[in-house]
């Protein structure tokens, strides 16, 4: 389907574009079963930043309210990318990583699963 | 011979049919070059059945009477320093979310109106637009003025027209007014006319003013009794254009169809901040979300719904999710409220013991061992002096706006994300209802100014965190901003509290 319109054509390039950021990337991360941080969180990142770096540097700190922060092992996560199954290299920059623009990360940390036993 | 004076039925014709012409100069096409592109066809314009038979001379007369006795009350609830007998001053997160959110889509309606009664090419239609087109707008001003009080005792409402173009949570009804307003006349009147206001609207106005007279806002609720009649004739609108188009052309069913979809889940999404206002920030509760939507759209709305099945209308899609929903919605929304509160232009909390079991009986199990645990936590943190606030930008919907905290319709541990994609740029969807409209027509929502996107676009006055963000939206730092207890209007609260009592003859006695 496409937009009911008057006149020839009505295309427009995404708001939300690549070229926006000046080489840098936009993109999301959401730690799984911990609903007490309420969607996923926003970051403009460059894209050499390395994978760890990232999750130490800026993750950690955004996400330490939440009392299984300070155990939390990335290595031992379970990942996801775009909502696919993915084995990401912490010590590897995002973009050698494959996390590209409007990317979507997600984990989940087997044995950390939340407050009160239901994902909170 | 006397004067023969004409009927109702007749001066209304002569005054509103009988001012019309069909051009000759130009053709009624390029007159007239709105009311097709559509796709809608209309055989017979002439078959329009006037949903009320209001004269412009008419409408001046009742307008303005009404009009005097809603200034009296107001002027009274002024001179009598009626702020100081509302429920408790965290009513007022309720007022300064009408003001920031409703307020301005009122003013949107009118010109929203001003065009589709510009539009058609039926004058029956273009009356009954340009009728609804000044109510919006007096509906607009005698919001401003009724909240204009509040302004000068209490923080968050000084700038919200400036507000309305930045902020984040106000891009929710913004951008939800300026999808309907930048489509076709006749998606615009099913839109408002129909989907909001005829379908929704006892969901948007029994919380707000029912909601303002159990928490004593005696401005707010005059408000509410000098819009209703308004609101019966716009409705009636509303009614009378779906049922218009069914009945002219069996092609526009498919496309009305597509539009009730789409415009319900816009509408059911946009009150979801409505449902949060009616469940946690009103002191006195008139009734939870979940018993309002059992009402007004599980009773009423789906009857409606099978009334149209006549035409070959069926249920709008998504619809049982939205029953899915209404046990978390407004739990789910709070605490992401909550968290956001140093960019929120109102106070947040954490609701006290008795606003808890009065979730705890409304909501059931769900309730207790999710949400409730939730919130103590949350209480638990605050009287630590460590109250939480989530200060890293979110994801964003692509349509809706609202922030993606959104569950699973079948597994409320589980947030609901959905990816879509359009000339090789990813987008983010809350909802299976909110991607379907985007995938309908993505050229129209890759447009959407995405608030967090923007800041980190550099595009938001170079604000680079929170903070700086909320000051471009002219908030102050804790005291428009986060949380309720300690802040200014609670301080000043209290203080007026005593003092009032001080000074009652009662209590002197």
């Amino acid at each position: 389907m496409s937009v009911a319109h008057l006149g020839p054509g009505y295309d427009f390039p995404s708001a939300n574009r690549a070229e926006g950021y000046g080489g840098d990337i936009n993109f999301y991360i959401q730690w799984e079963q911990h609903l007490l941080i309420a969607c996923p969180s926003a970051y403009r990142a460059p894209p050499d930043m390395i994978f760890g770096d990232f999750l130490e540097q800026l993750f950690r700190p955004d996400y330490a309210v939440h009392p299984d922060c300070a155990q939390l092992d990335f290595g031992q996560c379970e990942w996801r990318y775009d909502q696919q199954p993915w084995q990401p290299d912490l010590g590897k920059s995002l973009r050698d990583n494959g996390v590209a623009h409007m990317g979507f990360v997600q984990f989940r940390s087997p044995g950390l699963d939340g407050l009160h036993g239901v994902g909170n | 011979m006397a004067k023969k004076k004409l009927g109702l039925k007749e001066r209304y014709a002569a005054l509103t049919r009988g001012l019309d012409w069909e051009t000759t100069y130009e053709p009624m096409d390029e007159v007239f070059p709105y009311d097709r592109y559509e796709g809608i066809k209309i055989v017979d314009w002439d078959a329009w059945a006037d949903p009320f038979r209001l004269t412009m001379d008419a409408y001046w007369k009742y307008q303005s009477e009404k009009e005097r006795k809603l200034y009296a009350i107001l002027d009274a609830f002024q001179q009598n320093n009626g702020q100081l007998n509302i429920s408790d001053a965290r009513y007022l997160s309720a007022v300064k979310i009408w003001l920031q959110g409703i307020t301005p889509l009122e003013y949107v309606a009118h010109r929203g109106f001003a065009h589709a009664g510009r539009a058609f090419r039926g004058a029956g239609a273009r009356v009954a637009c340009q009728m609804q087109s000044i109510d919006e707008l007096r509906h607009a001003q005698t919001q401003l003025h009724a909240f204009s009080h509040y302004n000068k005792y209490f923080n968050g409402m000084h700038n919200f027209a400036h507000m309305r173009d930045r902020a984040w949570y106000l891009s929710i009804p913004k951008s939800f007014f300026e999808d309907a307003y930048s489509a076709g006349p006749f998606e615009f009147v099913t839109s408002i006319s129909f989907a909001f206001e005829y379908v929704l609207t006892n969901l948007l106005f029994m919380p707000f003013v029912s909601g303002a007279a159990y928490n004593g806002d005696m401005a707010t609720t005059t408000f509410g009794f000098s819009a209703q009649s308004d609101e019966s004739r716009h409705m009636t609108l509303g009614l009378e254009v779906v049922k218009f188009m069914l009945e002219q052309h069996e092609d526009n069913v498919p496309i009305v169809q597509a539009w009730l979809d789409k415009w319900f889940w816009r509408g059911y999404r946009l009150l979801g901040l409505v449902g949060t206002m009616m469940d946690y920030m009103l002191p006195k509760k008139v009734m939870c979300w979940k018993e309002a939507w059992e009402i007004y759209w599980e009773e009423n709305g789906i009857a409606l719904f099978h009334d149209l099945g006549r035409y070959g209308i069926r249920l709008p899609k998504h619809h049982e999710v939205a029953g899915k929903e209404k046990h978390r919605l407004t739990h789910e929304m709070w605490t992401t409220l909550y968290q956001f509160g140093n960019a929120l232009g109102l106070h947040t909390w954490i609701p006290n013991d008795e606003e808890l079991d009065w979730f705890s009986e409304k909501y059931g199990e769900l309730f207790d061992t999710m949400y409730k645990p939730r919130l103590l936590y949350l209480r638990e943190l605050e009287e630590k002096g460590e109250r939480y606030f989530n200060n890293r930008l979110p994801m964003v919907c692509q349509v809706c706006q609202i922030p993606v905290f959104f569950t699973e319709p079948d597994d409320p541990q589980t947030q609901c994300v959905r990816i879509v994609e359009h000339s090789g740029t990813k987008h983010h969807c809350c909802s299976d209802g909110c991607k379907d409209i985007f995938e309908r027509e993505p050229e129209k929502y890759v447009q959407a100014l995405i608030p967090p996107q923007q800041v980190y676009r550099g595009e938001a006055g170079g604000a680079t965190n929170i903070f700086e963000y909320a000051a471009w939206l002219h908030l102050e730092r804790d005291v428009d901003t986060g949380e309720y207890r300690g802040s200014p209007d609670h301080q000043h609260w209290l203080e007026w509290q005593r003092r009032h009592k001080a000074a009652s003859p009662d209590e002197a006695a």
